[in-house]
């Protein structure tokens, strides 16, 4: 197998929405994955999960190293990415993310945060765009870019708005 | 008698001098000035770098603590990435620092290891930034990190081989057309087992020697690697005459598995292996890296004073 195909499944391993427990090896008789060993994968994908969260608890209030920790499990289990396949699952992961992210977030506000969510829009053309509506003190916006097959999450506080896509986690 | 020999090579023509002196009881020697004047080559090598001494690498939560003691910081290496497609506030912290430190910009993601060859849009900008800083060197790492329009977003091994040497060389090639100055490349921790043709010493030896660059030696990602793929660490088996540059770190443990996570303090472990390093070898600059769980400032200057008594 040519460096370049090796390079793209890889790729494509590596970055492609799963349960991080669920990895496809097609072709196992192929040598190239036969060296591969899916515990390293799995390990490989969690040290990017990392990475992606520390960029997140960057841009979030996130004091407590227990609460990182309990933050870290929901994040690994409904990891954001790019894959358009499956929008119905992406945006019901979204939703979960979102859903259990919200209460652990006491780094906002002294009170407890109760979590009102509403699906407020929904478009004709569904794949183009879903619209959360969380209660404060976080709202998020999940926006769907078919075109550059890009997924974008918007988190708003009251100071700053932070976005969150394969790209990294920006705040504005 | 004894040769003493100048060699630089400019960008549009290559001048070699060659001077051969008398010594003072021989017959009298002719001393001949050769120059050659050749076709315009637009190769900048990696002979006689600076030696910068001992620097840290610079995170912005860092800014106001290095010009305190700027005294004991020799040079900053900043992320190359920060300052590319940035903010102008962001653009004025790189100014701010060019101003009052020597900088080497180290960069993430150009991918010199994507089979399908380079980003030019991320090339031109990042060698925008780089030949901006005119630094002594910049640096890039060993490594992969998008291909066939998929960012995978972290540092991804290649295997040793030899198409993995001509893809390099072909991006380095690439890559030289954009940016005048001598690349140092960093070896990575792998995460993953590939097949390889080679050691990667001898892959190393090899890389250098095709494409003209020098060696940013991680001994941090040596070592993480030796005890994941549970092997020995001979580093008499690697280029050190190459090695201008160390990075050096502290790394955690996750179930059985060691990881570069640049988030504690450097341990003993990479510490003798770095007074070795220093023995062998005289290492231009050293930089201490830290991305996360910063400690007070003081503890960051003590790992720095540290190394720059081992590396006199």
């Amino acid at each position: 197998m040519s460096l370049l195909h090796q390079q793209m499944l890889l790729a494509k391993m590596l970055t492609e929405q799963n349960p991080l427990d669920e990895i496809d090896f097609p072709n196992e008789q192929d040598t190239f994955y036969k060296s591969l060993k899916k515990v390293e994968i799995l390990r490989f994908k969690e040290s990017l999960l990392r990475k992606k969260f520390r960029g997140v608890c960057s841009c979030l209030p996130l004091s407590s190293k227990l609460l990182k920790g309990q933050l870290f499990d929901l994040f690994t289990k409904y990891s954001i990415n790019t894959n358009t396949d499956g929008v119905d699952r992406y945006v019901k992961d979204s939703y979960q993310f979102a859903a259990c992210l919200l209460p652990k977030l006491s780094g906002f506000s002294s009170a407890v945060v109760k979590l009102e969510l509403a699906l407020l829009e929904h478009h004709q053309q569904s794949r183009k765009k879903r619209l959360f509506y969380l209660n404060w003190p976080l709202k998020a916006i999940i926006d769907l870019d078919e075109k550059q097959k890009q997924r974008t999450l918007y988190l708003k506080t009251a100071n700053s708005l932070i976005e969150i896509n394969s790209s990294g986690v920006r705040k504005h | 008698m004894f040769l003493i020999f100048s060699h630089q090579l400019v960008r549009g023509f290559q001048e070699i001098y060659l001077l051969v002196p008398v010594v003072a009881h021989a017959p009298v020697a002719v001393q001949t000035l050769v120059v050659l004047h050749a076709v315009v080559v637009e190769v900048v090598v990696a002979t006689d770098l600076a030696v910068l001494g001992n620097g840290l690498s610079f995170r912005s939560p860092f800014l106001s603590e290095v010009f305190k003691h700027r005294d004991k910081i020799d040079f900053l290496e900043i992320i190359t990435d920060h300052y590319m497609f940035c903010t102008a506030r962001k653009w004025d912290e790189l100014c701010l620092l060019k101003e009052n430190f020597k900088l080497i910009p180290h960069s993430l993601d150009l991918s010199l290891g994507s089979a399908d060859g380079l980003d030019l849009k991320y090339l031109e900008e990042m060698a925008r930034v780089i030949n901006f800083i005119k630094p002594a060197w910049m640096s890039e790492h060993i490594s992969f990190t998008k291909v066939g329009g998929v960012s995978i977003g972290h540092l991804t091994p290649i295997p040793f081989s030899e198409e993995s040497l001509d893809v390099l060389t072909r991006n380095i090639e690439l890559a030289r057309k954009y940016i005048n100055r001598p690349m140092v490349l960093e070896n990575i921790t792998c995460m993953i087992s590939l097949k390889h043709d080679m050691s990667e010493a001898e892959f190393l030896k090899q890389l250098f020697k095709r494409t003209e660059t020098k060696w940013l030696l991680d001994i941090t990602n040596l070592y993480v690697n030796a005890q994941n793929f549970k092997t020995s660490l001979n580093l008499d088996t690697y280029p050190l005459n190459d090695a201008v540059q160390v990075h050096y770190t502290g790394f955690t443990k996750r179930d059985d598995w060691l990881l570069d996570s640049h988030t504690v303090r450097t341990q003993s472990e990479i510490i003798c292996l770095l007074k070795e390093i220093f023995t062998k070898k005289t290492i231009n600059a050293t930089v201490l890296e830290r991305d996360d769980s910063n400690p007070p400032f003081n503890e960051l200057l003590a790992d720095i004073m540290k190394v720059s008594e081992l590396n006199r």
